[in-house]
């Protein structure tokens, strides 16, 4: 897996921070990955300090997060968002 | 009667459902359950419109229909999906969407990039919603991921000028091909 993991965090992070939702988000894991055929894929998980069910705006990061890795050139992300503790 | 896709959604949105006044965390079968149901409406949807626009709409074709969607796969239409990352369709099939020898191949256009990009999130969650218990899903994802699929449907259903339609026809005969032109190598 080429993608520099730990640039990527720190690149997501920052966006995510600048973004609507930066109250609720403390955290993102990013883990590589290969998928049932084959393909390399990143697991990235969001990680949310509460969930207030503002799924539109949830919906719109997660595919804000995709374009972005995309533009980086990464394999392709599977964006979840983990409840809160 | 509702089509098979839309059934599955209903479904899918009954699993996902929190029962009013329940609170706490739903139970991890039905988020997972629902994950899943929701990339089945997404695949079954898709598998009635390859049918429709290769082999036609009339009633009386639904049964080659049926045999057709028999022989495709996950893996295929995740293949071609993958092609139409970002907006420009991958080079090695792009001459497939091209109308002549010298025009340039049309950009990926927004119903069919949001489908594809819906398409490649469901199938890697429906994965580890179904073979992965140690990979998170929560009820957010369920939620999200099905009001991606609600939407992409419908924008994918109203795209109708002879451009969309040409594209649609392309993507659907590409699936059929395994999301390639020639083998590899």
């Amino acid at each position: 897996m080429s993608t520099d993991l730990a640039k990527l965090k720190t690149q997501l992070l920052a966006s995510m921070m600048r973004g609507p939702l930066a109250d609720r988000i403390s955290d993102i894991d990013i883990e590589a990955d290969v998928d049932r055929d084959g393909s390399e894929f990143l697991r990235i998980v969001v990680k949310l300090r509460f969930v207030d069910k503002d799924y539109l705006e949830m919906g719109a990061l997660l595919e804000s997060v995709e374009s972005e890795v995309f533009d980086m050139g990464g394999p392709y992300p599977s964006v979840r968002f983990q409840d809160a503790a | 009667m509702a089509s098979y896709d839309v059934e599955l959604s209903r479904i899918a949105l009954r699993l996902g459902a929190r029962p009013k006044g329940q609170r706490g965390k739903l139970p991890t079968a039905r988020i997972r359950r629902s994950i899943s149901t929701t990339y089945y409406a997404l695949f079954h949807f898709l598998l009635e419109e390859i049918g429709n626009k290769t082999i036609g709409s009339k009633n009386e074709l639904r049964f080659k229909r049926r045999v057709l969607a028999r022989s495709i796969s996950h893996k295929a239409i995740k293949t071609t999906m993958e092609k139409l990352r970002g907006n420009q369709i991958n080079s090695s099939v792009k001459d497939f969407f091209k109308n002549g020898p010298d025009m340039a191949p049309p950009a990926v256009p927004k119903f069919a990039a949001d489908l594809a990009n819906a398409f490649i999130d469901a199938q890697a969650k429906r994965n580890d919603a179904d073979y992965d218990l140690n990979k998170p899903l929560s009820e957010a994802d369920a939620k999200i991921l099905w009001n991606r699929v609600k939407r992409v449907i419908p924008q994918w259903r109203a795209a109708n000028t002879a451009e969309d339609r040409d594209f649609k026809r392309a993507l659907c005969l590409l699936i059929i091909l395994k999301g390639q032109l020639r083998a590899d190598g």
